[in-house]
Order: structure tokens, then C-alpha cells, then sequence
């Protein structure tokens, strides 16, 4: 796959990242907030409709160049790839695949355009990984829906005009679309965060917030098991990109800084512990790279076994970017833990990947099943009712 | 048709080997599959079958056994 040529959008991309993400990502960082201009400047280049189909104003990309379009926007700035995760993959991704008509024809345009920004509301200040048990409520009223409850962690959240929420009524939950300006609707940044600090991270507050009967997104009842689940599966292949991205992004740094540092009498490059970690982090990119680019191929065959793949990837390319970025930092030394460099903050934003759109353990679990399918040995797939042989006791 | 999703349900489920999926079981309440399981079967019944499942009918009600996915993939064979 490695020598297909890239998609023009790609390339933007990657150009994009390289002249404005990546020399600014400290600042956006040390803002909290990737700035207007920065997102107004990424719609226009098309990245926030890459993925998003022709027929709504989106570039219709195949979800290889999707993949590689995020991995160098996130090498660049990992909290300008959060926006691609949430808006074009959580939130455009899943209306494009479940929502109405209508739906499809007001909002896939204007996210295309990136006139609206979008958010996914799902996680709640009590609950995380355990995603069905929200509290926030809904009830049928007149015309519509009201809404009431709390949001938190909400990735550009603080920014965001449209908000995809969930929401229970008597143990059914159902995924509605919020406009900002909504009365009852309101949102306040969160600070002193580790990582994402530039993804405007927010709560949100949904006080008797009223919405028309054409919010619902799906079927009543459906917000978990299809519009979640849709969001979770496009975020989890969106996040294993990125942790591609950060694994790749903190390499080049190690490897640019062990060329050009002198101790001992050599470069650090000469140093074979060093040449360990280098080799250690061009392998795990490689491999990581290489999941990535499975998923996007079955994603791109219409195979479900997509699903699968992409926890696995998600899995393996989070921990990856966990373990490059720290090696990045040691191979620094004292200069990895300064913010002069940005081996710190990329170490800092791995942390985050290991966290969001599944956790690790929740990975784990659902690999786990998956293997535990799979990789049964030919002895135990005898017909129903036949009793082991001696052999394979 | 229904053996082709009973194999596909049986590929994805963790039972013990003599464990047979009838045509009538709910295989989320049964405990078979989580409802995590629901997009798979969406994305299984829209390629396997060739036909794609309109947002009104993507419901866990028409997933949640094997007649139930039988019916509703006749349902949309009979439009086309």
C-alpha cells in the first residue's frame, strides 16, 4: 500500500501540517485552544469534508487516504486531528451512515464547509467507559424532546454548534442532534488538562433543553446499539490513526535530535542503546502503520470484520504512541521533559489516545472475545455432541 | 438465507460448541452477543445480501434473531 500514490487531499494535508500545525502546536497548546483561523484555514482546504460523501459537498475520500489525511494532520497537532475525530468521524461519519434524509441535506453540507463544528456528547461526569449507563434523560413532549442532564469531556465542546447527545428514557437510549443557541444549552471549558489542551474540551450543560421531533438520530432506542456504536467504530479508526501519527511525529523527533547530539565523543546515533530505542520505535510505527492500513482496506471492501480490526488497531497504535513518545523523551534526556522541544507534549497527548473512544481495557475485552472466537485449535471444532478424542484431552 | 446468518452468528458468538442458535432466539438477551454486536449485523445483512436497510428500519428489534433479519431482508428483496 505503501506505493500507491497518495490522494491529493493527502498530500494538502501533509504540507498543511508542516507548515502551520506543526510549528505552532506548542502555542496552541500553551493557549488551550487550536485558534479560529487554524480551523476556519483547515475547512478550507477541504480536510473536515475528506471523508464525508460527494453527494453532501464532502471530498468522498476512501477510508486508506481518510486514514493517512489524519495521520498527518495529527503529526502535526494533535488537538487539530481531534477535531477531524469528532466532526468528521464521530459526529459526520455516523449521520452520514444513520441519519434521516433531511438530516443528511441540513447538516453534511455545512460540516463539509465546516460552517457548523461539530460534537459528540456522550460521556457524562460520572460515566465513561461504561457508556449505557448515562443519566442524562429524555422525554417525549409535544412536538419533540427534553432533554436534561450533564456532558463531559466534550472534544471541542467549548466551540461546537452542533451537539450529537445521548440520552436514556426508561432504560432506552436515544441520540439527539443540539444546535448551540438552544435555550437550557450551555458549555464551559475545561483547564488544566495533561493533554488535548488545544481541542477545547468543555462540559455541557442541557437544562430542560427542548428539541424538535426530527433531532432524533435513528430509531428511539437505537442510540446505543447502532448510532453509538457507529460513532465509536469511526472514532476508534480515527484514534488508531492518530496514534500512528504520534508514535511517527516523536520517531522523527528522536531520530533528527540523536543525529545532531554529541555525547561521549559520538553521536548518539553511533550509541547502540540508542539505536535499541530507534529501532524499537521504527518497527512499532511500521506495524502500527500496517493495522491501520488493514482496517482501512477492509473498511474499503465493505468487510465488517472491519470492527474488529479497528479495535486492534486502536489497541496497538495507542500503547505504541505511548511508548515511542516516552523512548522520545529519554533519547532527549533533560531536554525531552523542557517544552522548548516537542517530544513533552507529544508524550503528554499519547496519553490521551489510550483513553478516548474505548478505552485499553475496554480494547482488551472486546480483543479478548474476539480471540477467544478465533483461535480455536481444529480438536475443538468437532460437531455439536461428539465427545473429545483422547488426543486432544 | 437464514443458515447464512446463523453461520455468521455463530462465528461471532462465544458459546460452547453444542450450543445451537435457533431461528427464534433473541441473541442479545439471551446474553449470546452484547448490543455492540448490532452494527456488525447491519454491515453483515447490507453486504451479504446486497441490499441496504432504510434508517427507520435500524432497529435492535429486527436484529434480534434470525427470523427477525430473514424477515427483514425479504422485506427489502421484495422492493427490489
Amino acid at each position: 500500500m505503501a506505493s500507491r500514490s497518495l490522494h491529493p487531499l493527502v498530500a494538502q494535508a501533509r504540507a498543511f501540517a508542516n507548515q502551520v500545525l506543526r510549528p505552532r502546536a506548542g502555542e496552541f497548546d500553551a493557549a488551550y485552544a487550536v485558534p479560529a483561523d487554524v480551523i476556519s484555514a483547515m475547512a478550507e482546504q477541504g480536510f473536515l469534508a475528506s471523508m464525508l460523501p460527494v453527494e453532501y459537498g464532502g471530498a468522498g475520500l476512501d477510508a486508506l487516504s481518510y486514514g493517512q489525511l489524519t495521520a498527518e494532520i495529527g503529526k502535526g497537532c494533535n488537538s487539530a486531528r481531534a477535531l477531524l475525530t469528532v466532526h468528521t468521524s464521530l459526529v459526520g461519519e455516523t449521520l452520514a451512515r444513520l441519519g434521516s434524509p433531511d438530516q443528511k441535506l441540513t447538516w453534511l453540507p455545512r460540516l463539509a464547509r465546516g460552517e457548523s463544528i461539530a460534537c459528540f456528547a456522550l460521556t457524562e461526569p460520572e460515566t465513561g467507559s461504561n457508556a449505557s449507563a448515562i443519566k442524562t434523560t429524555y422525554q417525549p413532549v409535544t412536538d419533540g424532546y427534553l432533554l436534561q442532564g450533564r456532558k463531559k469531556w466534550i472534544t471541542y465542546g467549548a466551540i461546537a454548534d452542533l451537539f450529537l447527545v445521548f440520552a436514556t428514557c426508561a432504560g432506552e437510549m436515544s441520540a439527539f442532534l443540539v444546535e448551540r443557541g438552544n435555550p437550557g444549552l450551555s458549555t464551559h471549558r475545561i483547564t488544566g488538562l495533561l493533554a488535548s489542551r488545544g481541542a477545547h474540551l468543555a462540559e455541557i450543560e442541557l437544562d430542560n433543553v427542548t428539541v424538535p421531533a426530527d433531532a432524533l438520530v435513528g430509531r428511539l432506542g437505537a442510540g446505543f446499539s447502532f448510532v453509538a456504536n457507529a460513532a465509536l467504530f469511526y472514532g476508534r479508526y480515527s484514534i488508531a490513526w492518530a496514534g500512528v501519527a504520534v508514535a511517527e511525529a516523536a520517531l522523527e523527533e528522536m531520530v533528527s535530535y540523536a543525529r545532531r547530539r554529541e555525547q561521549f565523543g559520538k553521536k548518539l546515533r553511533m550509541h547502540q542503546l540508542v539505536q535499541a530505542l530507534i529501532a524499537d520505535a521504527v518497527a512499532g510505527v511500521h506495524s502500527g502503520r500496517a493495522l491501520c492500513e488493514k482496517v482501512a482496506a477492509l473498511r474499503d471492501a465493505g468487510d465488517d470484520e472491519a470492527i474488529n480490526e479497528a479495535n486492534i488497531a486502536k489497541y496497538v497504535t495507542s500503547r505504541l504512541a505511548v511508548k515511542i513518545s516516552a523512548d522520545a523523551v529519554q533519547v532527549l534526556g533533560a531536554n525531552g521533559i523542557s517544552e522548548r522541544y516537542p517530544v513533552e507534549r507529544l508524550y503528554r497527548e499519547s496519553k490521551v489516545l489510550e483513553i478516548i473512544e474505548g478505552s485499553t481495557q475496554i480494547q482488551q475485552m472486546l480483543i479478548a472475545e474476539f480471540g477467544i472466537r478465533r483461535y480455536r485449535a481444529p480438536a475443538t471444532l468437532r460437531p455439536a455432541g461428539t465427545p473429545p478424542s483422547k488426543e486432544s484431552i | 438465507m437464514r443458515e447464512k446468518i446463523r453461520e455468521f452468528i455463530m462465528a461471532n458468538v462465544n458459546v460452547d460448541e453444542d450450543t445451537a442458535v435457533k431461528d427464534d432466539d433473541n441473541i442479545f438477551r439471551l446474553g449470546y452477543v452484547s448490543s455492540l454486536f448490532a452494527m456488525r449485523l447491519l454491515n453483515f445483512i447490507e453486504a451479504s445480501f446486497a441490499i441496504t436497510v432504510d434508517d427507520e428500519d435500524i432497529a435492535l428489534v429486527n436484529f434480534s434473531t434470525i427470523d427477525a433479519m430473514a424477515k427483514l431482508v425479504g422485506k427489502y428483496r421484495t422492493y427490489s
